[in-house]
């Protein structure tokens, strides 16, 4: 058995030594250098947002105390709190139904198959890619130079944020229809907006309610922000009780936040099952 | 009565789907077009109602050029056309009744559309059409609830809603079981008879096309090779409209599809 083994192929083997790596010397420094650059960027970075290593320490310290002062939560002002949430929920909701007309003509104009020509395709395009590219925050902040403190301004901001997300997810589900039933209504007879109306809407319409509730989710959570630059809602109580060291206040007011924010996402939740 | 005359079709520059077709339809019959895929049958029957359009020639119905006409007037004129489709072309979203009364869309105003205020007579023809192919006690149902023989009768109705001047059917039974298949040609023959309308049936299974057809019309490379009596469509103009396949072979192909279908 022994000398039957030494016949066969497997006896040769060790007799030749190949060298094997996983990276050949170019890649392997190649990958040493991408390393090193990157821990040099790091570094870069941390060290030029100057962070104070005191404050760092201190954190913990400072923690303790702010929880401390914040508790226990203070009720005296909830009836206050209570409309403000009223209002912010009014600008969520408001903003949102707002968004929605405004952004089902701007979907049409920026999905390919509807978009009358070239030129409107691309003002489509341009409106829903400003809208996006500008925060809310952003937005609110010209909307209070334009309109003055208030809901009004949060309400517009909300609006025009919300305008570029709601038409962009609608004009690709007008884009992403089936074509069979339109070609059937185009041997009907049926002009262009019979066929929008009928062929159309009814394939986008769990969409754009999918797309609705979820914008008005958002929408929700932003609008508590708006009040920090002086747009309405819970932010301004918000901003006005951190700047008095109220924090048993500001304490009271987060919890409202949570509690409204949870509601709202599970309403959200709820209405998404009813309609799909 | 359609008349085609000297029909050209071209997709870009590549060579021509449909070359100088001839073809005649004097009033009432049912006429089966038949032929391989991609001999021009779907293009031919499109041509007719402009969903695509023709390169040269003319495509006259009742005495009206349909070649030329744009805008309202197409549409005026593509609602005395009915079409029926291969994979039925309906609104699944929409009950059977709004699919039903969307054939009226060429001729009712815009806000009756939008507010499905249909008039009277159109509702009532509706009925009477839904109660003729056996499917009324659906007309609430959503259009996508249905059975694939069911939906193609909602398309058969919708047609017929146009008050057609002729119904062009592709590939009709196409995705449908023998079985309904065939029901669906027997209905296309007895509403062709009683409405007495034109029918343009594109087709692939002959055994219906002979059995439910008056008139048969073989295509090939964009031209008509066979026009004739369904008795006439012989061995040897079947083999001379599928090319080179042999009809022995054809037949094989044919039945074990059936068995296939049947099991």
């Amino acid at each position: 058995m022994v000398s039957a083994a030494e016949d066969t192929p497997m006896a040769g083997m060790g007799a030749a030594h190949r060298a094997w790596s996983r990276h050949s010397p170019r890649e392997r420094w190649t990958r040493y250098a991408v390393t090193l650059l990157i821990g040099l960027a790091a570094y870069w970075s941390i060290y030029n947002i100057d962070i104070d290593p005191e404050w760092v320490m201190d954190a913990p310290v400072q923690i303790a105390d702010l929880f401390i002062r914040m508790s226990p939560p203070d009720m005296s002002r909830l009836p206050s709190i209570a409309s403000a949430i009223v209002e912010t929920l009014n600008i969520a909701t408001i903003a949102t139904v707002l968004g929605v007309l405004v952004s089902m003509p701007v979907a049409w104009l920026a999905a390919q198959n509807t978009t009358p020509n070239r030129a409107t395709l691309w003002l489509g395009r341009v409106i829903l890619v400003s809208s996006r590219s500008v925060n809310t925050i952003i937005w609110a902040l010209l909307f209070v130079a334009i309109f003055g403190p208030g809901a009004l301004a949060g309400i517009i901001a909300i609006m025009f944020r919300s305008i570029g997300f709601l038409g962009k997810l609608m004009s690709e589900a007008i884009e992403e229809i089936n074509r069979a039933p339109i070609e059937a209504l185009e041997a009907v007879g049926a002009s262009r907006m019979k066929i929008i109306l009928y062929g159309i809407i009814p394939q986008v319409v769990p969409t754009f309610v999918a797309v609705t509730i979820l914008r008005w989710d958002i929408n929700l959570r932003e609008s508590t922000v708006l009040g920090l630059v002086g747009a309405g809602g819970i932010g301004l109580i918000l901003q006005g009780s951190i700047d008095t060291f109220a924090w048993q206040t500001v304490s009271t007011i987060l919890l409202a936040i949570i509690a409204m924010v949870v509601a709202g996402e599970a309403l959200a939740a709820w209405l998404r099952n009813k309609v799909m | 009565m359609l008349k085609i005359s000297n029909l050209v079709k071209c997709y870009g520059d590549s060579k021509a789907v449909l070359s100088d077709l001839n073809l005649e339809v004097p009033g009432q019959s049912c006429i089966a077009i038949i032929g391989a895929s991609g001999a021009g049958k779907s293009t031919l029957l499109r041509c007719i109602n402009r969903l695509v359009e023709p390169t040269s020639g003319t495509i006259e119905l009742n005495g009206v050029n349909l070649t030329h006409l744009q805008g309202s007037s197409l549409r005026m004129a593509r609602r005395r056309i009915g079409m029926i489709f291969q994979g039925f072309n309906l609104i699944d979203r929409l009950t059977v009744m709004e699919n039903v009364l969307s054939g009226r869309l060429g001729y009712v105003p815009f806000w009756r559309a939008a507010l499905r205020k249909y008039p009277q007579e159109d509702i009532d023809r509706a009925f009477h059409l839904m109660e003729r192919v056996g499917i009324a006690h659906y007309a609430n149902k959503r259009a996508d609830e249905l059975s694939g023989g069911e939906r193609q009768r909602v398309g058969v109705v919708r047609a017929l809603m146009q008050e057609p001047e002729i119904l062009l059917a592709d590939e009709p039974t196409a995705s449908l079981d023998p079985k309904t298949s065939v029901q669906i040609m027997e209905l296309l023959r007895s509403l062709s008879e009683e409405y007495r309308l034109p029918v343009l049936i594109n087709i692939h299974n002959v055994q219906e096309a002979k059995e439910f057809t008056q008139r048969i019309v073989g295509m090939r490379f964009g031209r008509i090779i066979f026009d004739g009596l369904p008795s006439d469509l012989d061995a040897e103009a079947m083999d001379h409209v599928y090319d080179g396949v042999p009809a022995a072979e054809r037949e094989d192909a044919q039945g074990v599809i059936l068995r296939a279908a049947a099991g």
